[in-house]
């Protein structure tokens, strides 16, 4: 495996906007509160599913409560739709908002898709068209989001099995317009890259020099199945060779991101995802560059 | 494609949200996709079809677990998929799909009407998982309460407790399925059956409810006095010393963690 070792911090990270490098961590899942409340866990970090917690009370809230006391949180949404047409739900921003307030996390992200229109939730990510006109009412709509959470938001990059023949420009394109215009930062996830790439015949690395490295606040790794004519997003497995792969590339090309694993389904027990953890710490303490790799490792 | 001329953003995606939640027949959309109508095209459109599917029954499955090991993976996957056509998703929580599936299936499935009973078992208990929390009255709290106030004073519940009554076997139903055992034959009852579903210390929980018990706490719930609802009772139930009982229910209620906190009546 080739080793970029490029001694000088690459311009494109003098003026980063990502919060400090946090280590690895994990997604926070129902079937290891236990495991997380019993004793320390070598977990750098954990991510919540936003919704999950977006309740009045009960068990989610006093587990979130008590684990939130023992490591930083990263919260995640899912429902929040901002590439839809239909007006932003202020409900769920200010809920939403409530939630961060009382967990204060260390950013808040959800993905770059719509969920649904005319107040349906289709409970799925849908890819937008690449177009100038996506592009305008995405990135007023991330302002708008920004202006109510009072922080920048993260946006991930989602896995498709569609594209459109309206797009006017690539997916790494269009994230970097958005990350700039609404001055927002990216949740790269090297697993959707990669699913994406192969459904619709893009090499991933173009994928990963194209976006812009001082907003990459967070990067995501995952397990996918492969049909053979589509791979799909499935997270219920864990992450190949092909996904680690990428992700050292991706490690030379940004220097130290905070990165997890997500497992949705089929989810192990814990110690099964901190030995996959450990492989993802050697795969970046291996491949991130000689000017950051001191500052992030030491 | 020569003859494409690109819809808006709108129609795109209620073009998609047509589709996705339609019969699957996905003429329209294709010719907004790169692959046109060809058949990897169609493929891969499906995916959000079915996905879509499969994703609202297994919420639905996570959240009505004894109904679906009654009905088995078949019949319960048909309902589903008939329940949610009929009622998509409103809410960012994945969760809440069920909120109206055991009222749909007592209108679907009138001939068995155990099966909504069970299922409004399984959504009660889901709900009072994550139901808002508040304060829990104490037995010391209640015991400060004047003399005087007794004869307006109501209560506020805690928001997870909830009542249903039961024509049928549904709690043996419930009860087996739960241990995993043959589920016994559906029955119906002599007389309906109060239960009463509840939160502590973060487990969801549920009791039945002899008739008066069932009275007193619709009553209360429905924001009768106290001493309103001692009235009825003796009015309803002559030949009970209900007085005797509803200090028995009264200390059952504070421990288990029923009360949130004295309604002063009106002054």
């Amino acid at each position: 495996m080739m080793n970029h070792s490029a001694k000088a911090k690459p311009n494109g990270l003098k003026n980063s906007l990502r919060e400090p490098f946090q280590g690895f961590g994990l997604g926070l899942r129902p079937r290891h509160y236990n495991s997380f409340l019993a004793q320390p866990q070598a977990v750098d970090w954990l991510e919540v599913i936003s919704e999950n917690y977006m309740v009045q009370g009960g068990k989610p809230l006093a587990m979130l409560d008590r684990i939130r006391a023992d490591y930083p949180i990263a919260m995640h949404g899912v429902s929040m739709s901002i590439g839809s047409v239909s007006p932003l739900d202020h409900g769920y921003l200010q809920r939403l908002k409530a939630l961060a307030d009382r967990i204060q996390p260390m950013w808040v992200s959800d993905h770059l898709c719509w969920t649904g229109v005319h107040g349906t939730n289709l409970h799925d990510l849908f890819p937008l068209p690449y177009t100038e006109e996506a592009l305008r009412h995405v990135a007023a709509r991330v302002r708008e989001v920004q202006e109510t959470l009072g922080r920048r938001l993260v946006l991930e990059n989602v896995s498709s099995y569609i594209d459109y023949a309206s797009s006017e420009m690539s997916e790494w394109a269009f994230l970097t317009a958005l990350a700039e215009e609404a001055d927002c930062l990216l949740l790269l996830d090297v697993n959707n890259i990669y699913v994406s790439g192969m459904n619709h015949g893009f090499d991933p690395r173009d994928f990963i020099d194209g976006v812009p490295a001082h907003r990459i606040q967070q990067i995501h790794v995952a397990g996918h199945s492969n049909l053979g004519d589509v791979i799909i997003d499935t997270h219920d497995a864990p992450v190949p060779d092909e996904v680690f792969d990428l992700y050292a590339y991706a490690c030379r090309r940004f220097g130290p991101v905070s990165t997890m694993i997500e497992r949705d389904d089929s989810i192990p027990p814990l110690e099964d995802l901190i030995v996959e953890l450990d492989r993802v710490r050697a795969v970046a303490a291996r491949h991130t560059p000689v000017w950051d790799r001191e500052e992030a490792f030491a | 494609m020569t003859d494409y001329a690109p819809r808006s953003l709108a129609d795109l995606q209620a073009g998609l949200q047509n589709y996705v939640l339609g019969d699957g027949v996905s003429d329209d959309i294709l010719s907004e996709l790169t692959g046109g109508a060809s058949d990897q095209s169609k493929r891969r459109l499906h995916i959000y079809h079915s996905g879509y599917r499969s994703r609202m029954n297994e919420a639905l499955q996570s959240a009505f677990e004894q109904t679906w090991a009654y009905l088995g993976d078949d019949a319960f996957d048909a309902i589903c998929t008939r329940y949610t056509e009929t009622n998509p998703s409103h809410s960012p929580n994945l969760g809440d799909h069920g909120r109206n599936f055991p009222r749909f299936l007592q209108q679907a499935l009138s001939s068995d009407p155990e099966i909504a009973e069970l299922a409004t078992m399984d959504w009660r208990l889901h709900s009072a998982f994550d139901a808002p929390n508040a304060a829990i009255l104490t037995g010391e709290q209640l015991a400060n309460v004047g003399e005087a106030q007794w004869a307006s004073l109501g209560f506020v519940f805690h928001p997870s407790v909830s009542l249903a009554q039961f024509e049928w076997n549904a709690l043996e139903i419930w009860h087996a399925l739960d241990q995993k055992q043959t589920p016994p034959v559906a029955e119906k009852l002599n007389e309906p059956v109060g239960h009463l579903f509840w939160r502590s210390d973060q487990r969801s929980y549920f009791r039945t409810l002899e008739s008066d018990e069932y009275a007193a706490l619709k009553g209360l719930l429905e924001g009768l006095g106290f001493a309103q609802v001692c009235e009825q009772l003796a009015e309803g139930y002559p030949n009970t010393s209900i007085d005797a009982s509803i200090g028995t229910w009264l200390a059952r209620w504070l421990s288990d963690g029923l009360l949130s906190e004295v309604k002063p009546g009106p002054v």
